[in-house]
């Protein structure tokens, strides 16, 4: 059998052995551990506070999460797992703030999403005032 | 002794693999411009480095800009130097077999130490700069180097009808010189010119020097907003011919139009048509000796979980008439036909292999050559990331078959290492 062959033959098992449906990934969001699940924001949605993380939303969050917090950002195209929409009240509802902090603090699974830490770029702060604009998303 | 010899071999590439994962940074410690300047990393853009994903694609067209960041900087006022610098170390083995053949030939170089600098520039983004210069085989080379003009119509940030002037990769826009994973040129460039430039003449083994056309074009893209939607990317331009004698160039220009559609995020489609102007003294009717080729090509490309198959067929046509029957020798006068074939798989997510470090892949590329005998490259390849912007990489090349582009008509095989690093 030519090279030519051998080749054609493991290209055509390649893609006849993979199903179309194989490509979806599930979600495997780490969980916070237990006294971050417990925690309540300590920070209150005042005016200023939202203001100030919008800005920060906008420069660092939309481009994946959504400039109205769908999840539908222009950097999702290819992303396995889409973030998620922060617009359903029924799934936020389902998620502690304690939660939102760790993720944001230590990111998501590096594995299949591009979720990425940011304690060392954020103040405590300033991530707790970002789940509240989050959280307006849904309101 | 072989067996011995095998093992050993084994046992040295499983503790190498091993110290490397452990010494290897789990993030990005040292990342290219693009990603210092946007906080994302290289994987939003690359699937593998070169190679642009959706996401990568759309944010070139749109002069380097993600949409939703609404405001951009002047120069003065940016975070950081968008400036990147990669250096690469290549190691050659080169066997041809057959009657004639030469001897084998091995080699260990700095491949290329290059500068890159791209940006959108001032507050609205309204133009975007993009150069590379690099220094390879003894040389100082200009590579891409370009200025566009972002936003002509349409919203500010969505890149729906811009104006490109300079020197640039003209191909598709998911399958294009500039983004082979594989570092072995593609025919569909190095013989017919359509997926990039050719040299002007003679032997391109080496690919530590690219080529490109100089031009103007206009481009665009229309992205959906909702997942699964559908993308629309074009361009039209005009070039001038890379392998065109004389003084007169900008007399001839070459013309080009391209387009693709992505849709479901996984399958994309793209049609490119290039009319090259090269010297045709054989026919004395033509004013200062040029002629016309038309060149066209069509190809696809699905994501199937971590496999990406592509799959392109391209055509070039030979001179139509040749004066006094003579066919010259020079290749881009012959009619030429090629169909190419590659997959990559980059496993994500999958038990047992590293997520994000790993690359494989191969391509079968196929020329059929006018009154000249056909030829064949297979290409396998293998990349692993010690960390994300640093990658070793390993091909195994077969050529089977006739001269391509001033390469030697022997059959041949060869193997190329090389070691990448981008700051």
């Amino acid at each position: 059998m030519s090279m030519r062959n051998i080749w054609w033959l493991v290209l055509g098992a390649v893609l006849a052995g993979w199903p179309i449906t194989a490509d979806a990934t599930d979600r495997k969001t780490p969980t916070a551990p237990e006294e971050f699940l417990t925690m309540a924001n300590p920070v209150a949605p005042t005016a200023e506070i939202l203001k100030e993380a919008a800005a920060l939303y906008d420069s660092r969050c939309s481009k994946c999460h959504g400039s109205n917090g769908n999840g539908k950002g222009s950097a999702t195209k290819d992303l396995h797992v889409k973030p998620r929409d922060y617009t359903d009240k029924s799934l936020m509802q389902a998620i502690p703030d304690g939660q939102l902090f760790w993720i944001i603090a230590n990111g998501s699974d590096p594995d299949i999403t591009e979720m990425k830490g940011y304690k060392r770029k954020l103040s405590e702060e300033q991530m707790w005032g970002l789940i509240d604009y989050i959280r307006s998303f849904g309101r | 002794m072989r067996s011995r010899l095998l093992l050993l071999a084994v046992l040295l590439t499983s503790s190498v693999s091993a110290l490397v994962t452990m010494i290897a940074p789990n993030e990005a410690g040292a990342i290219p411009a693009f990603s210092r300047q946007t906080g994302e990393s290289c994987s939003t853009c690359h699937t593998a480095f070169p190679k642009l994903n959706q996401t990568g694609q759309n944010f070139r067209t749109n002069g380097f800009r993600f949409p939703e960041d609404k405001e951009w900087f002047d120069v003065q006022d940016m975070k950081h130097v968008p400036i990147s610098g990669e250096v690469e170390v290549e190691a050659e083995f080169n066997k041809e077999h057959g009657v004639g053949a030469g001897g084998q030939e091995a080699l260990l170089k700095i491949d290329e130490v290059a500068l890159l600098a791209g940006a959108p520039i001032g507050k609205e983004g309204r133009f975007a700069g993009y150069g590379v210069l690099s220094f390879a085989e003894g040389n100082v080379n200009v590579g891409q180097a370009y200025g566009q003009v972002n936003d002509l119509i349409g919203q500010q940030g969505h890149g729906l009808l811009n104006a490109k002037v300079g020197q640039f990769d003209i191909a598709l826009p998911f399958l294009s010189s500039t983004q082979r994973v594989i570092k072995q040129r593609y025919f569909a460039q190095e013989a017919m010119g359509i997926l990039g430039a050719r040299g002007d003449g003679g032997s391109t083994e080496s690919e530590a020097v690219e080529y490109y056309n100089t031009g103007v074009e206009l481009n665009g893209q229309v992205v959906s907003k909702e997942a699964g939607g559908i993308t629309h990317r074009y361009a039209i331009g005009m070039f001038q011919p890379k392998s065109l004698g004389g003084i007169n160039h900008l007399g001839f220009p070459g013309l080009y139009a391209s387009y693709s559609i992505n849709f479901l995020e996984r399958f994309t489609i793209g049609a490119i048509y290039k009319r090259d102007v090269v010297n045709s003294a054989l026919n004395p009717l033509i004013p200062e000796g040029k002629r016309g080729v038309d060149k066209w090509g069509i190809a696809g490309e699905v994501k199937l979980g971590p496999f990406i198959a592509t799959a392109g067929y391209f055509r070039s046509d030979g001179l139509p008439e040749t004066g006094n029957g003579v066919l010259t020798n020079a290749t881009h006068n012959r009619s030429l036909q090629n169909y190419m074939a590659e997959v990559l798989f980059i496993p994500h997510d999958i038990p047992f292999l590293p997520n994000k470090k790993l690359v494989l892949g191969g391509r079968f590329d196929h020329i059929d050559q006018e009154l000249a005998q056909s030829s064949s490259r297979t290409t396998f390849m293998g990349r692993y990331y010690i960390a994300p912007s640093v990658y070793l990489q390993g091909e195994w090349r077969v050529h089977d078959g006739g001269s391509v582009a001033g390469t030697p008509a022997l059959d041949s095989f060869g193997a190329r290492g090389f070691l990448v690093a981008l700051y």
